[in-house]
């Protein structure tokens, strides 16, 4: 048996990090809640868009309409998507299994920021928009800990009127 | 001559992902726009990356995922060429 384990070592591939440099300890949830504060303007911005629209509008009218839904869609998309990478990089590279023992809702908290992430993206939906950026925070709140820093909640500079978590100065 | 690896990371994304197994080519020549495999700073671990450009002598590195910026390697610290990935099978251009 153990000489099939040393086989199987032998045998076994190197691994070769794909990461930005080995290792550069880098990490970082801001890009994640900036993608969640985005989100949540693009939501923003397609009520506003709905609202503008009357009852009976022109041809040019509904092709700004048409228009502006079509951008704001697709960044909707775009930031969702890179909330998810953002998280899946955290989750995955960043955190530790002390981290783990510390947060017991780490996981789940992660998970369900994917999850949500992509529910954002299949709808029109200002709730899931603001629950994804709360979720958002709370992991960064938790990141924040496990670095030694105290984190805070303060009334990010953005138009979304929205909360980020920072860490103190 | 050869050596097989297996990938960790996203920054080769979505040339390479995490868990793709490779057939390297040791001592290769490498060229601009080949992945190649090097040695990190510490000489302890290997990263995989694509050959941006050369200056000086220097092989200009970076990760397809365009997230992180480039960095300079000296030949000797190349490993070798990433020829194919053999799992999944497939071509890596």
């Amino acid at each position: 048996m153990r000489v099939m384990q040393k086989i199987a070592q032998a045998l076994r591939p190197d691994v070769v990090y794909a990461h930005c440099d080995i290792p550069c300890g880098i990490y970082d949830p801001h890009h994640a809640q900036m993608a969640a504060h985005t989100i949540i303007r693009m939501h923003q911005l397609i009520e506003e868009a709905k609202g503008k629209m009357g009852q009976s509008p022109t041809p040019d009218e509904r092709a700004r309409f048409v228009h502006q839904m079509a951008r704001c869609t697709a960044t909707k998309e775009e930031h969702a998507e890179l909330l998810k990478k953002e998280v899946r990089i955290l989750w995955g590279d960043y955190f530790k299994p002390e981290h783990v023992q510390q947060y017991p809702d780490l996981h789940e908290l992660a998970w369900k920021i994917l999850r949500r992430a992509s529910k954002v993206r299949q709808e029109i939906n200002m709730p899931e928009a603001e629950g994804l950026l709360e979720d958002v925070n709370r992991l960064a709140e938790i990141f924040w800990k496990t670095k030694g820093a105290t984190p805070v909640r303060t009334k990010a500079s953005y138009p979304t009127g929205k909360e980020i978590v920072v860490p103190k100065a | 001559m050869f050596q097989r690896v297996v990938v960790s990371g996203h920054s080769m994304e979505p040339t390479l992902r995490s868990g793709q197994k490779l057939l390297v080519l040791k001592n290769a020549n490498p060229r601009i726009g080949d992945i190649v495999v090097v040695r990190d700073r510490t000489g302890e671990r290997k990263v995989v990356k694509r050959i941006a450009k050369v200056r000086g002598g220097h092989y200009f590195i970076k990760g397809d995922a365009g997230t992180y910026k480039e960095r300079a390697v000296k030949r000797e610290d190349i490993v070798g060429k990433v020829l194919f990935s053999y799992s999944p099978l497939k071509r890596i251009r």
